[in-house]
């Protein structure tokens, strides 16, 4: 229901975006590049609070995010937390390599995000 | 790699006996306010279904439960409280459902009720609401050691792309959120449920199955002997905590 809710608020916010680059910067590109045309941290927002992807929300509390968990540590002032960016990915990739008893599931070994992926979320955790 | 698996097996911290908590104790006032009131609790009306099942002549022997167990309100008392059971004939422990099954095909020559049919979730239900308020009566004998052995086993095994453990959620993180909502110590006290998501009456079974499904694990069947060690194994760690079914969940 919340990743429902967070997909729909993150749509509507694609789509205002969309309309204001299509009036900033013409029909031409707006039609050519509609698909492409969402932010990595857009994209991050999508596969962070998306239930079926990174579903970092129901472990993890974030600013914007419906129903989250408190199982994890809240994902906040991330820039400052993780200023190496690879720390972060590698947590997320595998954490069970630096903590074998962790909770948190390998999201790039066990291929629930890929790489590029992993990547568009430490995008968006970085707004954090 | 074979130390890190064994100890992560053996690291799961059991819940001290006197902090362990009923799921009821984890759902929202409204919904513990209908799991206690006869009139509301839509579980009820599955146990008076059970209780014209239980009447009602099946097989070629013509009989019903009744004709041989007599009123379920004495003879079933308590009966509910001690299952999964050992079955010295097959050598295994059987749940309670498998149990009315084996009865039905051997005492009364009927066929054997689909898993999770309406009917044999009513005699189900009918039957573990004798005891309710009873304790839970699982015990650890020469025979059921192997057996909550392996049960335990499985709930403290990571499985499914999530690699997560039922230990990991439900020994060791209990009373947190997921999702926004709390985490329960899962003793399966109050089985066969009414679940609120479902709609409808549920068995044991069929919950550990969605829980194994939400770990993205691939869930053992319907009468699996895995999914019944497992039932072993949690009505183990209720042992002496009150039945409550027919208990009402989110």
């Amino acid at each position: 229901m919340g990743g429902v809710r967070a997909t729909e608020n993150a749509m509507q916010r694609r789509t205002a975006a969309m309309t204001t680059s299509g009036a900033m910067l013409g029909i031409a590109l707006f039609m050519s590049g509609a698909a492409t045309a969402q932010s990595p941290v857009a994209t991050g927002e999508m596969l962070t609070f998306e239930r079926s992807k990174g579903n970092c929300l129901t472990c993890h509390e974030t600013r914007g995010g419906d129903s989250p968990g408190n199982v994890g540590p809240a994902l906040l002032d991330m820039k400052s937390r993780f200023p190496n960016r690879n720390e972060l990915a590698a947590i997320i990739f595998d954490e069970t390599k630096r903590n074998p008893l962790t909770v948190m599931p390998p999201f790039g070994r066990n291929l629930i995000l890929t790489k590029q992926e992993i990547e568009s979320v430490i995008d968006f955790l970085y707004t954090r | 790699m074979l130390l890190i698996s064994a100890f992560t097996l053996a690291r799961a911290t059991n819940i001290p006996l006197a902090d362990r908590k009923s799921g009821s104790d984890f759902v929202s006032p409204d919904t513990r306010a209908m799991q206690d009131d006869d009139t509301a609790n839509p579980g009820m009306l599955a146990v008076l279904d059970g209780e014209m099942l239980w009447r009602e002549k099946a097989g070629t022997t013509e009989k019903s439960c009744a004709d041989c167990h007599g009123d379920a309100k004495g003879s079933m008392r308590g009966v509910a409280a001690h299952y999964p059971t050992f079955v010295p004939a097959l050598g295994r422990p059987l749940d309670l459902e498998q149990r009315i099954n084996l009865s039905r095909v051997t005492d009364q020559k009927a066929a054997a009720l689909p898993f999770e049919s309406r009917e044999l979730l009513a005699l189900t239900i009918y039957i573990a609401r004798q005891s309710r308020g009873m304790p839970v009566g699982a015990v650890e004998d020469a025979q059921t050691k192997p057996f909550i052995k392996a049960g335990r086993e499985i709930f403290e095994r990571r499985q499914g792309q999530l690699n997560l453990s039922c230990a990991l959620c439900h020994d060791d993180n209990w009373g947190r959120r997921l999702a926004g909502n709390l985490v329960p110590q899962a003793h399966p006290t109050g089985y066969p449920i009414y679940r609120l998501e479902w709609q409808e009456v549920g068995s044991l079974q069929r919950r550990l199955r969605s829980c194994m499904s939400a770990m993205r694990a691939e869930a053992y069947g319907f009468d699996a002997p895995e999914l019944v060690d497992l039932e072993l194994y949690l009505m183990w760690r209720a042992r002496g905590m009150p039945m409550e079914t027919p208990a009402v969940r989110p």
